[in-house]
This record gives C-alpha cells, sequence and structure tokens, in this order.
C-alpha cells in the first residue's frame, strides 16, 4: 500500500498545464506514491495521448478513461475508488505541487498517527508562471470553515476517513472538496496544518482560481455543502451567499431552540463625551439604545457604577426605570477587570456579555448573532464587529503578530480583508472587552478576568485562558456595534500591564495562529 | 458639621425609641447584608486563586518557550565559533566515510 494515492479529475486542461502538473508530481523528492487519474471524456485529443504516455513510463501512474464525460464529482469519485494509499491528496489537473510537497507532508503526518485530514498553505501562478497571492492560512478554524473553504488546497485525507464518509456527494459540483473537507473535518480525529506554500493553483481563463464569477454554480453547491453541515451539526441558521466563495450564518431567537438567559454588564463611571457632535452621557446611550432596540427575548442590564464611599454618584447620570436594569456599586480605585468581576458576580445569566458604555447597538439582533456561535461547543467567547463612528473597522478581533493590535483597525467596514478575512466568522486569538460574551461556566473554570491588569490586556488574557480550556474565541461579523473609542481611560497602553501580559504569555506575541503574517 | 452631627442624634433617638420587633428585623437584615458581603468576598477568592492558578500554568509555559529559545540561541552561537568550524571541517572525510558506510 503506498503512503500517498494522488487524484487527479482530467476534464481538456492546456497541454502546458497538464504537463507541468505532470512534471511537478514526477519531481517529488519522496518515491512512495500512486497517482490515480480519471480523464472525464476529455474531447482535446492531446490529453489522451499526454496520459497514456505517462502511464506507460511510470508504473505508479493509473489512467482511467471514462467514455462518458460525467462531470467533476463523478471523476474525483472514480479517482478514490482507485486509490489504494493511506492517504488521498487531491490535485488538479492544471494546478503544480511544490517539490518538498510530499515528504513534507509525510514528516508531518508522521508526528501524530491520530491526523486523519491536513492542509497547506497556497499560491496561485498566471499563465507566465509567476506566483501571487500568497494565502498564509489559519491553524484549524472550524468556525472559518463554515463560512469558506479556506483549506481548499492541497487537502490530504486519510483513505479510511474517507471510506467511512462515503468521498464525494452528487450534487455539489464545483464545491465538491467543500463539502468532503466539511464531513471529513467533522469526524476526523485531528486536523493538521503545514504553514508551507507547497501548492500552486494555477489561474486559467475560466477557472475559479481567476475569476470567482465563473462558476456560479459552484456557490450555490457551496451553500449547499454549508447547509448541510449546520443540519449535520443540529443547528439552526439561516445561510446566504454572502461573495462568491463566502456564506454568512445568521441566528434568529424564533427558529433557534438554544435562548439562554443573558446579562450584560455595563461597567460606568457616568461620563459624558461628544457623540456625533452632541454631548451625551455614554450610559444613558449605551442602554437607551440596547433597551430600544435588542430584540433578543431574555437578558438584563447590570451596570456597575463608581460611586464614592458615601454612596452618591460620582458622575450622576439617569436611566429610564426598567426591570431589566439593576444597579452595581464599585467603590475601588478604577480596575477594569474588578469592575467586570463585580459586574459579573451580581449578575445571573448563563451567558455574559461585558460592555463598554461607549458604544451603541446597531442592528436589534446583535445578540442573537453573538449567543448563536455557543451552539457550537468549542465556541468560549465571542466578540462583534467594532466599528468607528464613520463605518470604519474598530476591531475584528485581536491579533499578536507582529504585535498585540485590532484586526482591521481603521479599514474600511465593508470591504472583505485579505482572503474574506472580514467578512465570515471566525476563531481569533482574542476579542476586545469593549464587547465581549461568554458562558458563566467559563468565566467561573478560568477564574474571571484577570485583576492583575488595571486598564489593559485583561480581556486578551481572559481569552487566551479560555484557550488552555480547549476552547475558541469566536469574532462574528454579523452582531455590529459603534464603538466611540477609549474616550474614559486614553488608548495608551500602561506599561505595568504590557509586563505582566508579557510575563504570562510574552511566547504568543510576534507569531498568531489565525492571521499569519499576511492579515 | 452641625448637620451631620445633628443627624447622628437624630438617629441615635430613633433607634432608642425603635420597637424590639423593629430592631430585630433590623438586626437580621444587616446579618443578611454581612453574610452577602461574606459570600461575595468569598467568591472573589475562588475567582482569583483561580485565575492564579491559570496564571502560573501560563508563566510556566513561558517560561519553557523563554529556555527553548535561549538554548537554541546559545546551541547557534557555538556552531559559529571557529573552533567549531574548524572541528567540523577537520571531521567532514569521517562523515563522507559513515554516510557511504551506511549506505552498503
Amino acid at each position: 500500500m503506498p503512503r500517498f494515492s494522488i487524484v487527479t479529475p482530467v476534464y481538456n486542461p492546456p497541454a502546458r498545464a497538464l504537463k507541468a502538473c505532470i512534471k511537478s508530481v514526477r519531481k517529488q523528492n519522496f518515491a512512495d506514491w500512486e497517482w490515480c487519474i480519471v480523464n472525464d471524456h476529455s474531447t482535446q485529443p492531446h490529453v489522451k495521448r499526454i496520459l497514456n504516455r505517462l502511464a506507460a513510463r511510470d508504473s505508479r501512474v493509473r489512467v482511467m478513461h471514462r467514455v462518458t464525460n460525467g462531470g467533476i464529482v463523478a471523476a474525483s469519485q472514480d479517482g478514490l475508488d482507485m486509490a489504494t494509499g493511506e492517504f488521498v491528496a487531491l490535485l488538479d489537473h492544471d494546478d503544480v505541487i511544490a517539490k518538498r510537497a510530499l515528504k513534507r507532508i509525510d514528516e508531518e503526518l508522521r508526528t501524530d498517527d491520530t491526523i486523519d485530514y491536513l492542509y497547506t498553505d497556497e499560491d496561485k501562478i498566471d499563465a507566465k508562471g509567476r506566483h501571487y497571492d500568497v494565502f498564509r492560512k489559519p491553524q484549524f478554524d472550524p468556525a472559518r470553515l463554515r463560512g469558506q473553504n479556506y483549506c481548499c488546497h492541497f487537502s490530504v485525507f486519510r483513505n479510511s476517513l474517507l471510506d467511512e464518509i462515503g468521498g464525494f456527494r452528487a450534487g455539489f459540483d464545483g464545491s465538491q472538496d467543500y463539502d468532503l473537507i466539511l464531513r471529513a473535518t467533522e469526524r476526523a480525529r485531528k486536523v493538521a496544518h503545514i504553514p508551507a506554500i507547497l501548492y500552486h493553483w494555477r489561474v486559467v481563463p475560466g477557472s475559479a482560481a481567476g475569476d470567482v464569477h465563473a462558476k456560479p454554480y459552484a456557490y450555490d453547491a457551496g451553500k449547499k455543502a454549508v447547509e448541510g453541515h449546520f443540519e449535520r451539526s443540529k443547528v439552526t441558521a439561516k445561510i446566504e451567499k454572502l461573495n462568491p466563495g463566502s456564506y454568512q450564518h445568521r441566528f434568529s431567537s424564533t427558529s433557534n431552540s438554544y435562548r439562554p438567559h443573558v446579562s450584560i454588564v455595563i461597567p460606568t463611571r457616568g461620563d459624558t463625551s461628544r457623540i456625533w457632535g452632541a454631548a451625551t452621557c455614554m450610559i444613558e446611550n449605551a442602554v437607551a439604545n440596547i433597551l430600544a432596540k435588542t430584540t433578543y427575548p431574555s437578558y438584563d442590564i447590570v451596570v456597575v457604577r463608581d460611586v464614592n464611599q458615601d454612596g452618591s454618584m460620582i458622575h450622576p447620570f439617569r436611566i429610564a426605570n426598567s426591570e431589566r436594569v439593576r444597579f452595581v456599586d464599585f467603590f475601588g480605585s478604577f480596575n477594569i477587570a474588578t469592575k467586570w468581576n463585580s459586574g459579573v458576580l451580581a449578575s445571573t445569566g448563563e451567558v455574559v456579555v461585558v460592555l463598554d458604555d461607549d458604544t451603541q447597538v446597531i442592528d436589534g439582533d446583535w445578540l442573537e448573532q453573538m449567543v448563536g456561535q455557543f451552539e457550537f461547543p468549542e465556541t468560549g467567547v465571542v466578540g462583534p464587529k467594532l466599528l468607528l463612528t464613520d463605518g470604519r473597522i474598530c476591531s475584528a478581533g485581536f491579533s499578536t503578530s507582529p504585535r498585540i493590535r485590532h484586526i482591521g483597525h481603521g479599514e474600511s467596514g465593508t470591504k472583505p480583508g485579505h482572503m474574506g478575512l472580514l467578512t465570515v466568522a471566525r476563531s481569533a486569538t482574542g476579542v476586545s472587552g469593549a464587547c465581549m460574551a461568554f458562558r458563566r461556566s467559563v468565566f467561573d473554570k478560568v477564574g474571571g478576568f484577570s485583576d492583575r491588569y488595571q486598564y489593559n490586556f485583561a480581556d486578551l488574557d481572559f481569552c487566551l485562558k479560555v484557550s488552555l480550556e480547549g476552547l475558541q474565541t469566536v469574532w462574528t461579523p454579523e452582531s455590529k456595534m459603534f464603538h466611540f473609542g477609549s474616550r474614559t481611560i486614553g488608548e495608551k497602553v500602561a506599561a505595568t500591564d504590557q509586563k505582566r501580559f508579557e510575563h504570562r504569555w510574552g511566547r504568543y506575541i510576534g507569531s498568531d495562529p489565525y492571521t499569519g503574517r499576511t492579515a | 458639621m452641625m448637620s451631620e452631627a445633628h443627624d447622628a442624634n437624630d438617629a441615635l433617638s430613633d433607634l432608642r425609641n425603635a420597637s424590639r420587633e423593629r430592631l430585630l428585623t433590623e438586626i437580621g437584615m444587616l446579618r443578611q447584608q454581612n453574610g452577602t458581603a461574606e459570600l461575595e468576598a468569598a467568591k472573589r477568592e475562588v475567582l482569583a486563586s483561580r485565575d492564579a492558578v491559570y496564571g502560573m500554568s501560563a508563566e510556566l509555559g513561558e517560561l519553557r518557550a523563554r529556555l527553548k529559545s535561549d538554548v537554541k540561541h546559545a546551541r547557534q552561537a557555538v556552531m559559529q565559533t571557529p573552533t567549531w568550524r574548524v572541528g567540523a571541517f577537520v571531521l567532514s572525510p569521517l562523515r563522507f566515510a559513515k554516510r557511504l558506510l551506511r549506505k552498503k
């Protein structure tokens, strides 16, 4: 049994591209492979000629000529049926793999016997062989995979897993690999990522690599694949095509069965600031907006207000009477983590949202979108898309590469970002404490927010503690909120907080598992 | 000051004239409040202890990562010394012979 079976469905590729593909496989510095090529009744005569010559020259190559054109799914499935290797690698007929690809993958697979699916980084090559559009992918991120097939090329599956899930499925033409990856990752014991560009995706006229609108049917199939994934995960959400290759999922409090009580904790001093030209008491504005817009049925608000020793408020404010709003008095010197902890301890929700007072809800279903992410058991913390007053992005999660920063800060709120980073829900190293949701059980388990930090990093520290529990922090663009900035404490990072953070998590600074080097 | 002293005297006389039932109720409320405060303090302590455990585990990970990085740098520094390079050059025929023997 060979280590790898490379499966390639072939249909009328340009001779030059097919030859380049063949050359890249035969030049591998790893010999233990077989190549299962399925000629899907190509009409151009050079295809059969080239493939027959190749099979005659190399005993590891097996070619099947189909008598009818069955399409990409049928041809790929025929290739899978031919495969006898321990692992199956999918290669398109006009693409190229790096010389060290199979060797590097073999080395990775040897590190852990439980790896059932593996993917690598990739780039594109144009007609002149120039490389561009390098895609340095994140470590395995199931949240992002629900929104786009970011794993794509080079995908390597354990053959026994493919047998278990039944291989390719008819009706998913153009997104058959996306459907296969979704089903494989649901069952895989372990998914690995090799952060090296081992696959070069060729851009030829009419290919999906060059023109995202070239195969519109593929995006309908992709939507169907995502819908299938949600169905198998027993999570109700409405799937929509966002832009070619990306899909959004929206939760609804009317259709979703998971509707835990949510407590929104808002620490405040009662400060007033100018918002859109008018002097506004931020806590009054934030609470009024939540009460007016939020459609989520079961929630309460806990306002943690700074008070003097005699119990009077430092900056008095007035919030209209509502049975949803409660107050907790905070006497100590400023420490954001202590204030958050006080609010959470006084709250009752199964899910808790900590929210800055200098925020404003945009859409009524902001809570549904955040709470819905907890239907996936691997989710520990959820954060929304935070926008500046002019509509640009304030934060799309934290990255620790090359330094601690807000992803997308200052970028247009309507642009998709590098490889759709800003359009789909995905994992992040952390999300801003300006708005962050978590399960109470997780909060209790990790010891809440660390009061070692006075101003900064308590939020990121919390997310990293949660990650030690094997849970992920998910950022979702489906929940949007204005964040008017750090008006109360200034944007400068406190040196002591920075030092304390580095003492705990210094090894994370400089590399980020979710944004790579390109975001 | 005058006003505060006046208020305190008022409160004292109010308490002196209060019925037994009212005093018992107030004592009960105060006890409950203190109990809640104690519970709150205990909860905070539990949180702080758990945070400390996670923090120590993170710090241990940090120390391990630093040690690994230091060892790597020290090794690289040694391999760049003239002594190491000369030694490697002198032993290169031996390495070549070893490789040949292994192939056979």
